[in-house]
């Protein structure tokens, strides 16, 4: 068990930077995913942690040492590749064992052994792989393979349990499955884990705390709520939900009270901006598509419930009939209006995929029996607090006096 | 648009993979079965016809001409042709220098094929442990390139080495404080000689073939041991070899096959066209010399081909034993 503390790490290849001044804080006992696209440096990281990967610049320290200098073999990190890596020519026992082996040393031999071969079992146990220890690599399936190679990385009880995209290789419902096990291991074990993926999925349901990392920078560290609700800037808002946040950018045009995007495609009160936003500076607005509700039908019949219809009942301002035509369910809210290009059915929910008059397109999360239909106009609204602001030049979050009372509201 | 793609596969795989229940390639255009099948073979045939044509002339027919002169009272100069039985076979095994020429090749294989996979491996890891990517084409072309020179060429060269006087051989040595060998001139050093000149020319490919072999070992399952803590001995010794053991196996039967085989190297540096190939006194008379000594110094070319027979079934038998050998310490993946 350990903590491990990252300073400053940076890698290059040449002239080429991978990982950029990285700091890191994992606590004893917690689960680190790092998430990113492929390229984004992440697996670097994880190398240059088990000692794979020279380091260019900044430390690491493991358990209070500083380990930069280290050989990987001791540094006790247990680490699981993406291919498993597997010693194909090994039993199953015979990889479990392979790195119990190769720590012996000399004294006491045939009680050593006797030692490994129950920590293989009760390791083999542990992944339900007992009945397949005399069994060859090549003969067993993915989800086996894998345990296997889990099984490797922790039978000699690492500081370190180091996973670089474990489960990629296995096919959709193994990897659900999988998933669901290895967070019950850590639970058991508590060892401290660092977990390399692109999918959020993954790293939303894995982790204590996500990093999002792109361009071999840290974009953000925090919870599956803190990414999610409150991504740091605009890269983490697309990268995160599925699809990712549909973001615009916002001349300063106001109309009354409300901020204007073109002729009226965005529309959202001006008391929701951020303090000193939006006073003659661009500001970029972004939307999840599962927070967007249809509002009603452009004429101003009635609402159609979107899948937040608690949502609606929150603004007193519906009935006071004092906003444009269709304000009467859109007061106080985001709006934004929109053509149905693509409808997605999705069984539990439908993605509509719509383009303002600006051209720029929306995609919507909605209830499956939501009723949109191909080629008409909708208005679709978001609650304010569901509104997320960003400096249009640097691309980071602005804070605004609604959005933190928001931890951990995420439906 | 499986039928494009079926086009561009081969052929057979093709027919195996694409048909639908009925049992036709869907959206190809349908010949008749037969001509089709037909086409196939026939293309089949015409790619493989030059390698067959070259491997007939001068392997098959010559191989079976010698299976069949073994029997026969056969000169290249007499026309009278006399089955003759056993009778080449019997005065071979009457011969003590051809059991002694197979001792003398014995000696020089069970040298040669230690020799050779050591330092080939050796030279492989050196080369792709201590060499950079850059400069690594120049370092595999130097250590390939004594394999491209003619042997009978670089022979001459090696025999002004071993030279007693004037040989860098002797001068290394001495230089060494290591007493000055006869080499060439010496029973006991003459064929040693030669087997330095064999590996010198012969490493290079083999270099080559473990240098292939060594990239085929994923890096992940070396660095996997890593973390395991093992050390660099044990990963060579537990990781590296056994997976390395397919390539090991198949340098072990080229250089035994090139070893019994081994000709070109002796006569030059024994003694070449002016005579005595094969000395001092018969000390590197391999069976391949004495085979060719025996055909074409001393015109007895059934008695030679006796002898490239029983030659031929030494190597089948030592393959096979390899073979038997391989299935328990050589792992496929």
């Amino acid at each position: 068990m350990a903590e491990i503390r990252l300073r400053g790490l940076s890698k290059s290849f040449g002239s080429n930077s991978v990982v950029r001044n990285v700091d890191l804080d994992v606590k004893d006992g917690e689960f680190i995913v790092l998430l990113g696209s492929s390229g984004c440096g992440k697996s670097t990281v994880l190398r240059m942690i088990a000692g794979l990967e020279k380091v260019t610049d900044g430390e690491i320290w493991i358990g209070g040492e500083l380990v930069n200098d280290e050989p990987p073999s001791s540094r006790n990190v247990g680490m699981v590749f993406q291919n498993y890596a597997l010693y194909p020519h090994l039993t199953v026992a015979g990889n479990l064992g392979f790195g119990l082996a190769a720590r012996r040393r000399g004294r006491g031999r045939r009680a050593a052994r006797e030692d490994e071969r129950r920590q293989i079992r009760e390791t083999a146990e542990l992944l339900e792989i007992d009945h397949v220890l005399t069994h060859r690599p090549k003969e067993l399936s993915g989800g086996q393979r894998q345990r296997v190679a889990l099984g490797r990385a922790i039978i000699r009880r690492p500081d370190v349990f180091l996973m670089d995209e474990p489960l990629s290789n296995l096919d959709a419902n193994l990897r659900e499955r999988m998933r669901l096990e290895l967070a019950q291991l850590h639970r058991k074990l508590r060892i401290t884990t660092i977990y390399v993926t692109h999918d959020q999925g993954e790293a939303l349901t894995l982790a204590d705390r996500i990093v999002v990392l792109h361009d071999g920078q840290v974009h953000q560290v925090g919870t599956a709520d803190d990414v999610y609700d409150r991504p740091a800037d605009t890269y983490v808002a697309r990268f995160l939900g599925s699809p990712g946040m549909n973001l615009y950018t916002l001349p300063p045009a106001r109309i009354g009270d409300d901020l204007v995007l073109a002729d009226g495609a965005l529309r959202l009160p001006a008391a929701a901006l951020p303090p000193g936003a939006g006073d003659g500076r661009p500001l970029s607005i972004g939307i999840r598509p599962e927070h967007l509700a249809l509002a009603a039908d452009p004429p101003g019949g009635p609402v159609s419930q979107g899948p937040r219809p608690a949502g609606s009942g929150d603004f007193p301002a519906e009935a006071a009939g004092t906003s444009p035509p269709d304000g009467a369910t859109t007061a106080g809210r985001t709006v934004l209006r929109c053509r149905v290009d693509i409808l997605e059915r999705l069984g539990s929910h439908l993605l509509v995929h719509g383009s303002l008059s600006t051209g720029q397109t929306v995609i919507a999360r909605l209830d499956a029996q939501a009723a949109v239909r191909q080629g008409e106009q909708i208005v679709l609204t978001a609650r304010t607090a569901d509104t997320h602001f960003f400096d249009p030049d640097s691309g980071d979050r602005l804070v605004t006096a609604s959005m933190p009372q928001l931890a951990g509201a995420r439906a | 648009m499986s039928g494009t793609i079926s086009r561009a596969r081969p052929l057979s795989v093709a027919r195996g993979r694409e048909r639908s229940a009925d049992g036709r390639v869907p959206g190809r255009r349908r010949w008749p079965a037969r001509l089709r099948r037909m086409e196939e073979s026939l293309v089949a045939y015409g790619m493989l016809a030059p390698a067959i044509t070259v491997f007939t002339v001068f392997f098959f027919i010559p191989a079976i001409f010698l299976a069949y002169i073994s029997f026969f009272h056969w000169g290249i100069l007499s026309s009278a042709t006399t089955f003759v039985g056993l009778k080449n076979f019997r005065i071979l095994f009457q011969q003590p220098l051809f059991f002694h020429s197979l001792a003398v090749t014995a000696y020089y294989t069970v040298v040669m094929i230690p020799a050779t996979v050591v330092l080939a491996l050796g030279i492989a890891l050196v080369l792709r442990e201590a060499v950079t990517a850059r400069r690594g084409g120049i370092w595999r072309s130097a250590v390939f390139l004594p394999h491209v020179t003619p042997v009978v060429a670089t022979s001459v060269i090696w025999v002004w080495i071993f030279n007693p006087q004037f040989g860098l051989a002797n001068f290394v040595l001495t230089s060494l404080h290591l007493p000055a060998l006869g080499w060439l001139g010496s029973t006991t050093w003459a064929l040693p000689a030669v087997m330095i000149d064999s590996l010198w020319h012969s490493l290079g490919l083999y270099v080559i073939i473990f240098l292939a072999g060594l990239a085929n070992v994923p890096r992940e399952l070396i660095e996997v041991a890593q973390l395991d803590g093992a050390s660099r001995r044990r990963i060579f010794r537990r990781i590296v070899l056994p997976l390395l053991s397919p390539t090991t196996f198949f340098v072990v039967i080229l250089s035994t096959v090139s070893s019994w085989q081994a000709f070109s190297q002796i006569y030059t540096m024994t003694g070449g066209p002016h005579g005595g190939a094969g000395g001092p006194a018969f000390s590197t008379t391999t069976d391949a010399l004495l085979i060719y000594q025996t055909a074409f110094s001393y015109d007895h070319f059934s008695l030679a081909a006796a002898m490239s027979m029983v030659l031929f079934l030494i190597i089948l038998l030592l393959t096979l034993i390899q073979k038997w050998i391989s299935n328990r310490l050589v792992f496929y993946r």
